[in-house]
């Protein structure tokens, strides 16, 4: 049964959309719960007044039998599991706890306990919410010393590609009955006369807060041209004639990059983040997708033929490589939704074709029909794409001194 | 707390503060060793795959062994293939025809071109018989020749030394030269380099039959006439029905020649004749007289054969079919409902045949020129008869068989025309290698 590529298309963008929209909805959720808000709040000015008269322990106490759930424990390295009330509360109110909390276990020298809270807090003043509670301003200088970066970020992105062929071993069918001093027979290789196509999603995992690893699972449409060209002297004339076969390929593949990313955090008050990329890259052949090649004869009009002929059998079923890029990390201010427009240089390290088939008149209709059989190539390709990128959890990275 | 740094635990151990390395990502030599393990590691592998990619850029050849090839010569002249021979050193020499000029290709086992002969060298000579005869370093073929004497068609023999890389016209005198318009037509060289030459005369319609020693002397000579209507009814020129097989009979080799009907012996409505010849002798053996005439044959044994055949205008092939001759008119018998008829080939094409023992199987290989302007090769089994596969060369443009042979390595080779670009004709050679056939012949 044959797939419409476009009506493929559309349903993987339908369904990185209702992912992208799931996120995005369950992100930032607020509740309604105003009675166990008010209790919170209550909570919270008991523990203030337990701090002031100096029952520290008190102030903990609170916080334990009020905020997590029954018959949880608190350990050294992790806090209690809260109630799930608790955690509908306003950022606000549960900052004011974590706030009291913070502050009575520094006070009974247990800075070890008092670290997931102070990281709590820190989350909880990552974008929209700024800085002017009063709690906040004692332990200030401690906690800017660390940084709330998206743990894991989810997306898609869609782009564009210019993509060319590199021979590394040359095949040429027609092959010269004289002493050849320059390879004439030798095809030229250009980019296509227009660009591919890509479109995936993609998922960003944060090692440390500059430093995240990325994957781009993509479905990417390359395009390429070679030409080979025939020239017969005449005898007496200057101008040989000449016969010109442009063959323009298209390659559907499936790509999996894997890059280390490296952000510059914060760099500027419109926080754009400039980042740069390096990884490998893998692709295989697009199973929905047949590969093709389009022979114009721009030279002899009466031999024209656009015709696309199936070479997906001409190619490996794997081929990877490098790749290096930049681009620009923009936090929209929207939901933390984030924006990124980048450019990625990718060079193939091996082979991409099928050796096996290149002179087998089964899969290679081009052999006879124009001459030509595949030279040994890797492909190189410039993307640029625009990503959509959502967070679905922070952490807190430590800053640079 | 988890560190195990002492300038950390000094600095923990102090009340209302946070620790610089209370959290383990945020310990600096830590950070530092991750960047070297994820930095510097990556960069060291993608700078080893970098130089492995870039290989050379050199001229390949397919490591199956087999090729395809068209050869070039950047001109408008037309180059007809006509004949192929492996060499000594494993290369190929081809014999082709350009604007009736003969011409001669050497490339080695590649494929890949060697030399060529110059074809204003060889002006004065036109239409080589279709065989390359080779004998070590020297290459033989028949062509004619416009004698400034006579000012008529005569035979010559041309010999290229390799070695020497020049032409020598070998002297027929004491053959041919008085004798004019004689169209040589199939021949064969000897273990002793003696060659032995079916020819036409076409003025007084003989089938000469000669052994011509290496120095161009006789060593016998037979010739006979036939009548006019053959020549009438297939046409003189059609080389196709005219040429010498080799053939194992009384643990000795013979030829069977396939030529016009020996006009003494004519009986309506033969027109053909296969001729076993003794050819220490030039004895003739055995004659048996034909209806229709073959194109191509192989013989597996005296008595059993597989051939092309022509028959209604229509191309049959035979497998390993018994040899039954009528006694009484010596005429070979020839039973239409054993044919396997190959309607899309051309009726007017040459067929060419070869035999080769391929997965322990004889194999008889079939190659001809399609209607759609196709070079085919048939693979059929001798011992069953069955078509074991079909392989095209040739696509949107146009392809023509000209020559089939068995090479060193236990492949086989096609030759062909090609109308490059459609424009020119150019010459096409096809190796299909010992594994390929194996592939095709299967187990």
């Amino acid at each position: 049964m044959k797939t419409n590529p476009k009506k493929k298309s559309c349903q993987i963008l339908l369904v990185f959309i209702m992912i992208f929209a799931s996120l995005t909805n369950n992100y930032g959720s607020k509740t309604s719960n105003n009675d166990k808000c008010k209790k919170i709040k209550k909570i919270a000015q008991k523990m203030k007044e337990a701090y002031d008269n100096g029952n520290l322990k008190g102030v903990i106490r609170l916080y334990r039998e009020d905020c997590f759930e029954k018959n949880t424990k608190e350990t050294n390295i992790k806090p209690g599991k809260e109630e799930k009330g608790f955690k509908t509360c306003p950022k606000e109110m549960r900052a004011k706890i974590y706030h009291w909390v913070v502050h009575s276990y520094y006070a009974l020298d247990k800075t070890g306990k008092a670290e997931p809270y102070l990281k709590k807090l820190q989350l909880l003043r990552r974008k929209g919410k700024k800085v002017q509670y009063d709690y906040w301003l004692p332990i200030k200088n401690e906690i800017e010393k660390y940084a709330v970066v998206p743990r894991l970020l989810f997306g898609f992105h869609v782009g564009f590609n210019s993509t060319k062929a590199h021979p590394l071993t040359r095949y040429p069918i027609i092959k010269p009955a004289y002493a050849m001093e320059t390879d004439v027979y030798g095809k030229e290789y250009t980019a296509a006369d227009s660009l591919g196509t890509k479109i995936g999603f993609m998922g960003e995992y944060a090692l440390t807060k500059k430093l995240s690893v990325v994957l781009q699972p993509s479905g990417i449409l390359m395009k390429y041209r070679y030409k080979n060209s025939l020239k017969f002297d005449r005898p007496g004339e200057s101008e040989p004639i000449t016969v010109e076969f442009i063959h323009q390929q298209t390659l559907y593949y499936w790509e999996l990059p894997i890059l280390l990313k490296y952000r510059k955090y914060q760099y500027s008050k419109l926080e754009l983040q400039p980042f740069l990329q390096a990884g490998v890259y893998f692709r295989i052949p697009d199973p929905f997708n047949k590969s093709k090649n389009e022979v114009k004869l721009y030279e002899n009009e009466e031999f024209k033929d656009e015709t696309g002929t199936d070479i997906n059998e001409l190619f490996n079923k794997f081929n990877g490589g490098y790749c290096v890029g930049a681009g620009i990390h923009w936090v929209t201010g929207f939901r933390d939704l984030r924006v990124e427009i980048e450019i990625i240089y990718k060079h193939g390290f091996n082979n991409i074709v099928n050796g096996n088939h290149r002179y087998d008149y089964k899969y290679n209709k081009l052999i006879f029909g124009y001459y030509d059989v595949f030279d040994d190539m890797k492909l190189s390709n410039w993307d640029f794409s625009i990503k959509l990128l959502v967070p679905v959890y922070f952490k807190l990275f430590r800053r640079k001194k | 707390m988890i560190t195990s740094k002492k300038k950390n635990r000094s600095q923990r151990s102090k009340p209302g503060m946070i620790p610089d390395c209370a959290y383990p990502q945020a310990d600096k030599k830590c950070w530092d060793s991750g960047v070297l393990r994820i930095f510097i590691l990556p960069l060291f592998v993608v700078f080893f795959l970098f130089l492995v990619s870039c290989k050379p850029r050199t001229q390949g050849n397919d490591p199956t062994g087999s090729f395809s090839n068209i050869y070039d010569k950047r001109d408008t002249s037309n180059y007809t293939a006509l004949d192929v021979k492996q060499t000594t050193d494993g290369g190929y020499i081809i014999l082709a025809m350009t604007d009736s000029c003969p011409y001669l290709l050497r490339v080695d086992k590649y494929g890949d071109f060697v030399w060529d002969t110059d074809t204003e060298a060889l002006g004065d000579y036109f239409e080589p018989a279709p065989v390359v005869l080779v004998s070590g370093t020297e290459y033989f073929f028949f062509c004619n020749v416009i004698r400034k004497e006579t000012k008529y068609r005569h035979l010559a023999l041309l010999k290229f030394s390799e070695p020497d890389n020049s032409f020598i016209e070998v002297d027929l005198s004491s053959f041919f030269l008085d004798i004019a318009n004689i169209v040589p037509m199939d021949a064969k060289i000897m273990s002793n380099k003696d060659i032995i030459l079916l020819a036409l005369n076409s003025l007084h319609y003989r089938v000469l039959l000669h052994r011509i020693k290496p120095d161009g002397k006789k060593a016998w000579r037979r010739d006979y006439n036939f009548c006019i209507s053959c020549s009438a009814k297939y046409p003189f020129l059609d080389r196709r029905f005219h040429f010498i097989e080799s053939i194992e009979k009384s643990e000795e080799n013979y030829y069977n020649v396939h030529s016009f009907l020996y006009e003494d012996i004519a009986q309506y409505p033969a027109c053909f004749e296969i001729t076993t010849l003794n050819p220490a002798t030039g004895e003739l053996v055995e004659t048996n007289t034909l209806n229709k005439p073959f194109i191509a044959t192989v013989w597996h044994s005296s008595d059993r054969f597989s051939a092309a055949y022509i028959n209604n205008d229509i191309v049959s092939f035979f497998i390993n079919s018994e040899k039954k001759v009528d006694w009484e008119t010596q005429q070979f018998q020839i039973d239409s409902n054993e044919g396997l008829e190959q309607i899309e080939l051309l009726e007017d094409k040459p067929v060419f045949i070869k035999t080769a023992v391929v997965n322990g199987q004889t194999i008889v290989f079939f190659a001809g020129s399609s209607k759609s302007d196709q070079i085919v090769l048939y693979t059929y089994s001798v011992s069953s008869g069955i078509c074991l596969d079909k392989k095209y060369f040739g696509g949107t443009r146009f392809y023509e068989a000209a020559g089939l042979i068995k090479t060193a390595d236990g492949g086989i080779e096609i030759l062909g025309t090609t109308y490059l670009a459609s424009l020119f004709d150019r010459i096409c050679l096809f190796k299909l290698s010992k594994e390929e056939l194996e592939n095709m012949v299967g187990q």
